[in-house]
């Protein structure tokens, strides 16, 4: 009995816990520097976010107005009438899952394929002493200076009466028509010639020449072979790496223009529907179609933009916790 | 005789250059796509830069020889061709020391631990995905038909956020605002104006180098730190002396990188002209345009190679 009682006491007049450990640490400099430095940060980056984010903001708003909003004056930011018609509209004109099912297939096979050839490459650059190697990496930075457009009617041409210097005509009797098929990206991504791969390649040069030798050393004193020390040690330590290649590839896949107007004319992929646009749209109870340039188009076009880009925003939160939790070194000091 | 020769000649090869043949298997894929693929079109663009090409209608085309008629056009008659390629030199040499540093300064923000780290990263991601420029694509074609038609009211992020970069930080006061307040020199005006008018354009171009680097700070082992922690490092020292040379190979990525965007990015002048002289078959003229701007962009990344790499700091020294 008396025992409990001197330990009410005490903890009245001490008093409560947070209390304590908030005073403890409000009585450090170190405690309010960290405070004034993350109110800063937070600052900074909502600022810059807001910079980033604001024209997709009018995307957003844009998207939810009904078509009396859009002509109404006094409507700027806030829709008077929230619609989802036009997600509606967009969705079923522009056939978006079908869309999106073709555009994933492909940003996924190119991004794979685009990340596993250009790791591999990254690291013969990076780790090999053969003769000509500063030749090929010139031609690798050379190739990611060239923009694609320049050499578009070529690519086309070659594409579309594919030949390997004549061996398959000699073989088959005639050149191969690849556009409209897989074949053309697959080729590009297999060589290392997709989209800005000359960028991944050098990405992974880097990051391979920052890794110590002195790991593969081991391993190869151990009798472990070559590609299995660049299979098992390697590979995961640049999970990290090859992760935000992988991120590059696939998101640049995905809103890729350049490429999927030029070898998929048939097949209904995300950005071409996007580029397409709404012209010609027929509404129900319309005598003629929209008109480019009226404003119920560019809020079918804004609506539609934000449909291409959210499931890649999606994904990227999901993918970020990779880059978090990033594979630990251990064992690497130095 | 012979035989012996060759066998001595292979036996001199040691263990470590036996193995370093094995790079080409590494590199194969780029090595025969370029054969493949590309090394006719680089040789066809080649030649097409020395002749005067001309599509004929009904498909084919005719190449003439001529010299070096096509260089000398765009350098010497061509009125716009070198100022551009003056002005596309400027701005990257402007534009890359601060896309870098800001990069690199964000990347070191994303990466540290706090509360909506998710959300931020997501946020700073949205550039990499505007950088192929489909949404602007699109917009672009809506805001041109739209200025056409003169149709209001109609709210598209790229036609409000041009008007509100000159809005927000509106050039003209913020110059008159300085010269009467502060009398500040007419060059710092600029200069700061200027720097205020970029913040837009650097915010939206550095979303690969955020990246890059987000994903090699992943890399560093926090074991390095723990060890500099005890024996007393402030944050500051740790920056510079683990982050910064850690980080080098991937500064260097990325230096060549802005400016392999700045050169080639859909903003730039000379860029648009080659397209354009594409577009309505002047082939030759456009081909020598791309070739003395990949000499020129060449000669830049040669030069900051050389410069960056002896900062540069490997793990493995060779």
């Amino acid at each position: 009995m008396s025992v409990i009682q001197t330990n009410k006491t005490a903890s009245s007049v001490v008093p409560a816990a947070w209390v304590r450990r908030w005073r403890g640490k409000a009585s450090s400099a170190a405690f309010w520097l960290g405070l004034a430095w993350s109110i800063v940060r937070y600052l900074l980056l909502i600022g810059l976010a807001f910079l980033i984010l604001y024209p997709l903001l009018f995307k957003l708003t844009n998207s939810f107005m009904s078509q009396q909003d859009l002509i109404d004056g006094t409507v700027r930011f806030i829709p008077r009438e929230p619609t989802l018609f036009n997600y509606r509209t967009a969705i079923e004109y522009t056939n978006y899952f079908e869309g999106l099912k073709n555009t994933l297939g492909i940003a996924v096979l190119c991004g794979v394929l685009q990340m596993l050839v250009c790791t591999f490459v990254g690291y013969g650059l990076a780790r090999f002493r053969f003769k000509g190697r500063g030749l090929v990496f010139a031609l690798v930075v050379f190739t990611i200076l060239i923009p694609p457009q320049t050499y578009m009617i070529s690519l086309y041409l070659k594409f579309s009466f594919f030949d390997l210097y004549g061996i398959l005509s000699a073989i088959s009797g005639g050149t191969v028509r690849l556009i409209d098929s897989i074949w053309p990206l697959a080729i590009l991504s297999l060589t290392g010639f997709g989209f800005k791969n000359g960028l991944y390649i050098l990405i992974m040069r880097q990051y391979f020449k920052g890794i110590p030798k002195e790991l593969e050393e081991a391993a190869y004193v151990d009798g472990s072979g070559l590609f299995r020390t660049f299979g098992t040690i390697l590979l995961p330590l640049s999970a990290s790496m090859m992760i935000t290649v992988l991120l590059f590839s696939f998101s640049w896949q995905w809103t890729d223009s350049f490429y999927s107007s030029m070898f998929f004319s048939q097949i209904k992929l995300l950005s071409n529907s996007l580029l397409v646009g709404f012209e010609g749209l027929m509404l129900e109870g319309a005598t003629v179609g929209l008109k480019s340039g009226q404003p119920l188009t560019s809020t079918l076009t804004n609506t539609m933009s934000l449909l291409v880009l959210a499931p890649l925003i999606v994904m990227y939160l999901f993918a970020q916790k990779y880059l978090v939790e990033g594979i630990e070194h251990s064992g690497i000091v130095g | 005789m012979l035989r012996l020769q060759r066998i001595q000649r292979l036996r001199r090869r040691t263990v470590t250059e036996k193995r370093d043949l094995m790079g080409w298997v590494f590199v194969s894929p780029f090595v025969v796509g370029f054969l493949l693929l590309f090394l006719g079109i680089f040789i066809d663009s080649f030649r097409f830069s020395f002749m005067d090409v001309k599509v004929e209608p009904l498909g084919g085309y005719t190449a003439e020889f001529v010299r070096l008629d096509n260089y000398f056009h765009i350098l010497r008659v061509d009125p716009n061709f070198n100022r551009q390629l003056f002005d596309a030199v400027r701005n990257m040499l402007f534009d890359i020391p601060i896309l870098v540093m800001y990069s690199l300064f964000i990347a070191v923000l994303l990466n540290q631990k706090m509360r909506g780290r998710g959300v931020f990263r997501a946020i700073f991601f949205v550039p990499v995905i505007l950088a192929t420029g489909i949404i602007d694509k699109a917009d672009m074609r809506n805001s041109v038909l739209n200025a056409y038609q003169g149709v209001q009211g109609i709210d598209n992020g790229i036609a409000t956020m041009q008007s509100m970069s000159g809005g927000l930080f509106s050039g003209l006061e913020l110059r008159r605002y300085m010269y009467q307040m502060f009398d500040f020199s007419p060059a710092l005006v600029n200069l700061t104006v200027g720097a205020a008018e970029n913040i837009y354009n650097v915010v939206n171009h550095s979303g690969v180098q955020i990246l890059i680097f987000l994903a090699g700070l992943q890399a560093i082992s926090s074991s390095i730190y723990e060890a500099a922690k005890i024996e007393g490092c402030s944050g500051w020292e740790c920056f510079w002396k683990i982050t910064f040379p850690l980080l080098s190979p991937l500064i260097l990525v990325n230096i060549i990188y802005s400016v392999i965007d700045s050169f080639t990015g859909s903003t730039n002048a000379i860029m648009n002209g080659i397209t354009a002289s594409m577009r309505i078959g002047e082939y030759g003229t456009a081909s020598a345009m791309a070739w003395v701007y990949f000499l020129v962009a060449g000669v830049f990344l040669a030069l900051i190679g050389l410069v960056a790499s002896r900062f540069v700091f490997y793990q493995s020294k060779e």
